[in-house]
């Protein structure tokens, strides 16, 4: 019940999109826009630490614009549709997923731009296997958690400004530790070197999606 | 008899912060010595000046000076001499038979004996043999220890402050546990005056930290910085991941206050500020408890280890800070529980 609820509501959420595809279209002309502006300012940057850095902050910012609609589009009765029909903990992974898909989508777009835009010198060590894991992995908790927070954020009236001031600190547990993982990545280091970081940054994502899981309910109950 | 069966506990957090604060300004800091100059020995004799705090040397002290490494005493300091109340000349003859090593400098008169740990570099080409006690100091009777607060280099008078910056973390902490208690509480029952709770301990949490950050602030300033000038932006702030956590945590609570007062309808703001309450309140502990294990941190005890080194305390230390933990806590709860009266009276008089 619970599975076919939640393929349901994927499949619905897809179709959304499909319709309108300006709104993905217009995030990704964001993502290249930023970088463009990025490689503008700084064309090379020598330390791959800043280089890196640069990186995740224009991941944060792109997906805080790409997710802080999820919960936006449902207007109220719409909403009351929707709580009669289905169960909110389906609603809630249904969101979490197909904003993870989104997601990881953007960021290996933003990778492969950022790439061709912004060079650093110190990048031919990079283990690039490990670092697309930090890039999923950071995404995945950073995209699971705006989620939560933005259908927090979706019952006040300024939905982006409180979704950042709401989410951002929450964010950077998850943030710190991928920013480390993916510098032991450029750096060169293998899976071995690493463990502690993928233990943890999955441990964090489960953490935020069974807490997603307890907490949603309360939120759609209105 | 009544009340007091009740009040017992405010009365204890009184007793308890005024046997704080009388300690840590009134207890002296034990004597010993900050600096030896010059502080590399070679081979042969060195006059060496050590100068020291609250030593109070007199003219007529018998003084003994002896280096040591690994509970060996190596080198006795000979014809010492009183400069001033804080000073002393010692001549050390370092023997051949010494190799290069940082030494400990123990200074003993018949009032105090100090233990100055690696204060002194030897270089000398010596062969390292399995050296016993090469020279045997006069045993020195120092009289019956006095109470005082341990004298840390570095820290010097600045350890006062760890009975107030310490306990304000730990009152945080418990205060935003009780916060994050009731709201679950408050999504158990529907039940506003649990979201009051919940609310009023936020707003005291938060009052908590802002007070750490000051006084952490001002101890960052005058222990890890050179720069102590009062007037510059420099030194008030390191980049620790400590003081990230406690940054963030003041925060995520800035901005639970902001979600409430950007919701109107009060069970909706109810609900909405309890549901993020208990989730930043999850993340706040898992930045707290994950970050400091893989990062390294100036604060005692870090590099693996959320919690203090326990070799940081010593008895004294321990018999007043425990007590003012405890004393700072009662406080915040007694803080509360006024808060929650204060609201108590004011829906009454909403209702007449």
């Amino acid at each position: 019940m619970f599975v076919k609820q939640l393929a349901h509501l994927l499949k619905h959420e897809f179709l959304i999109e499909m319709k309108q595809k300006h709104f993905i279209s217009s995030i990704v002309l964001y993502i290249i826009s930023t970088i463009f502006v990025c490689s503008l300012s700084f064309t090379t940057i020598a330390e791959t630490s800043i280089w890196n850095g640069l990186f995740w902050i224009i991941i944060l910012f792109s997906l805080t614009n790409a997710i802080s609609k999820s919960f936006l589009n449902e207007n109220s009765d719409k909403q009351i549709f929707l709580y009669t029909l289905i169960n909110p903990r389906a609603l809630i992974i249904g969101k979490i997923i197909y904003n993870l898909i989104l997601s990881i989508l953007l960021v290996l777009i933003s990778f492969f731009v950022f790439n061709i835009f912004i060079q650093s010198d110190g990048l031919e060590n990079m283990n690039y296997s490990m670092f697309l894991l930090a890039v999923v992995l950071g995404s995945t908790s950073i995209s699971s958690t705006l989620t939560m927070v933005s259908a927090i954020a979706s019952k006040t009236n300024n939905n982006i400004g409180i979704l950042s001031i709401l989410a951002f600190p929450i964010l950077i547990p998850s943030l710190l530790l991928s920013i480390q993982f993916s510098n032991l990545a450029i750096l060169g280091g293998t899976f071995d070197m690493a463990s502690q970081f993928i233990v943890f940054l999955s441990l964090i994502n489960l953490l935020i999606v069974i807490l997603s899981f307890l907490l949603f309910p309360y939120l759609w109950r209105e | 008899m009544n009340s007091i069966k009740k009040h017992w506990w405010k009365a204890l957090a009184v007793i308890l912060l005024i046997y704080t604060i009388a300690f840590s300004f009134l207890v002296p800091l034990s004597p010993s010595v900050k600096s030896a100059s010059p502080n590399s020995l070679n081979l042969g004799e060195n006059k060496v000046i050590l100068t020291g705090y609250n030593t109070g040397f007199s003219s007529d002290e018998k003084i003994s000076a002896t280096l040591e490494y690994d509970h060996k005493t190596l080198v006795c300091g000979t014809e010492i001499k009183q400069i001033n109340d804080n000073q002393v000349s010692v001549n050390f003859t370092i023997p051949d038979s010494l190799p290069s090593k940082i030494l400990h400098l123990r200074l003993s008169t018949n009032k105090f004996s100090s233990f100055s740990p690696e204060l002194i570099k030897v270089f000398a080409v010596g062969i390292n043999r399995d050296t016993t006690n090469l020279c045997e100091a006069d045993a020195l009777n120092s009289s019956a220890h006095s109470l005082d607060i341990p004298n840390r280099l570095q820290l010097n008078e600045t350890i006062r402050n760890l009975m107030f910056h310490v306990p304000m973390w730990f009152t945080m902490m418990v205060i935003l546990s009780i916060s994050f208690f009731y709201s679950i509480k408050y999504l158990n029952t529907f039940d506003i005056k649990y979201d009051i709770i919940a609310r009023e301990a936020v707003n005291i949490g938060l009052l908590f930290a802002v007070l750490g950050l000051i006084t952490g602030s001002i101890w960052a300033k005058f222990t890890w910085s050179e720069h102590t000038d009062l007037f510059t932006t420099k030194g008030w702030w390191v980049n620790d991941v400590k003081l990230n956590g406690a940054a963030i945590t003041t925060l995520i609570y800035i901005a639970y206050r902001i979600l409430r007062n950007s919701l109107q309808e009060e069970h909706q703001k109810a609900k909405i500020s309890a549901v993020y309450n208990i989730f930043a309140f999850v993340m706040m502990i898992v930045f707290i408890m994950i970050l400091p294990r893989i990062t390294d941190s100036l604060h005692p005890g870090n590099g693996g280890n959320p919690a203090f080194g326990k070799y940081d305390l010593d008895s004294t230390l321990r018999m007043v800070f425990y007590p003012a933990v405890m004393g700072w806590i009662l406080l915040g709860i007694w803080m509360l529980s006024l808060k929650k009266r204060i609201y108590n009276l004011e829906n009454k008089l909403e209702n007449d």
